[in-house]
């Protein structure tokens, strides 16, 4: 992909494959147990950007 | 924050927090209580390692009147290959964020999701990232791929 990832990629040497929903989107699909959605729920989460308690509370308590 | 097995096995946690910072930006002179506001860390948790570091030729020091600063040291032999390591493993959360922040006002999350954040990545595995845009930032969505399934 172009763009500001392009950086991360050549420095980290691999790729990143970013995906993007607005919050309005994402709470849609969390709550109506979209499988890609939950899967990513429960997988291990490595926070980038942005309060991960804040994500438990607005999203449900997820184990990260 | 950094997960990865491979730097775990390597390298305690306070000594990769400080090569991610200082690797990361290596032609950044940090001041020790500034790395250790941004490590989220005490400074007196950094000064032994910091002093290690120094003396291993990992990491050059200045004094600047009373204040002491670090710099990765860019001129040691091993340089590029340690600096390849770091970014690698233990800094990767900060590439990422350094990557995304002209559009981090446009973010209300960002992360990696994945065997990488599972510490159960293989050198070449993918990083998969999920942004939640913040509502009504309709470019965010323009400037990165569509969900593929979504």
């Amino acid at each position: 992909m172009s763009g500001p990832l392009r950086k991360a990629e050549q420095r980290l040497n691999r790729a990143v494959n970013p995906t993007t929903y607005r919050a309005d989107e994402f709470t849609t699909k969390v709550n109506s147990n979209h499988h890609f959605i939950s899967t990513v729920m429960r997988s291990k989460k490595l926070f980038i950007l942005g309060d991960h308690r804040e994500f438990d509370r607005t999203f449900g308590e997820q184990v990260h | 924050m950094r997960t990865s097995a491979t730097i775990d096995a390597l390298f305690p946690k306070t000594r990769q927090a400080i090569l991610a910072a200082t690797f990361g930006e290596p032609r950044r002179w940090w001041y020790m209580r500034e790395l250790a506001r941004h490590l989220r860390l005490t400074p007196s948790s950094l000064q032994r390692e910091l002093a290690s570091l120094v003396r291993g030729g990992i990491l050059v020091q200045k004094r600047d009147g009373k204040h002491v600063y670090f710099q990765a040291a860019t001129e040691s032999p091993i340089f590029q290959e340690l600096q390849g390591l770091i970014l690698k493993t233990a800094g990767l959360a900060d590439v990422i964020r350094d990557a995304l922040k002209p559009l981090a006002n446009r973010m209300q999350w960002a992360f990696v999701y994945g065997s990488v954040a599972r510490s159960q990545e293989h050198s070449a595995s993918d990083v998969d990232l999920m942004i939640i845009a913040t509502l009504g930032s309709p470019t965010c969505q323009a400037r990165f791929a569509k969900p593929s399934n979504g």
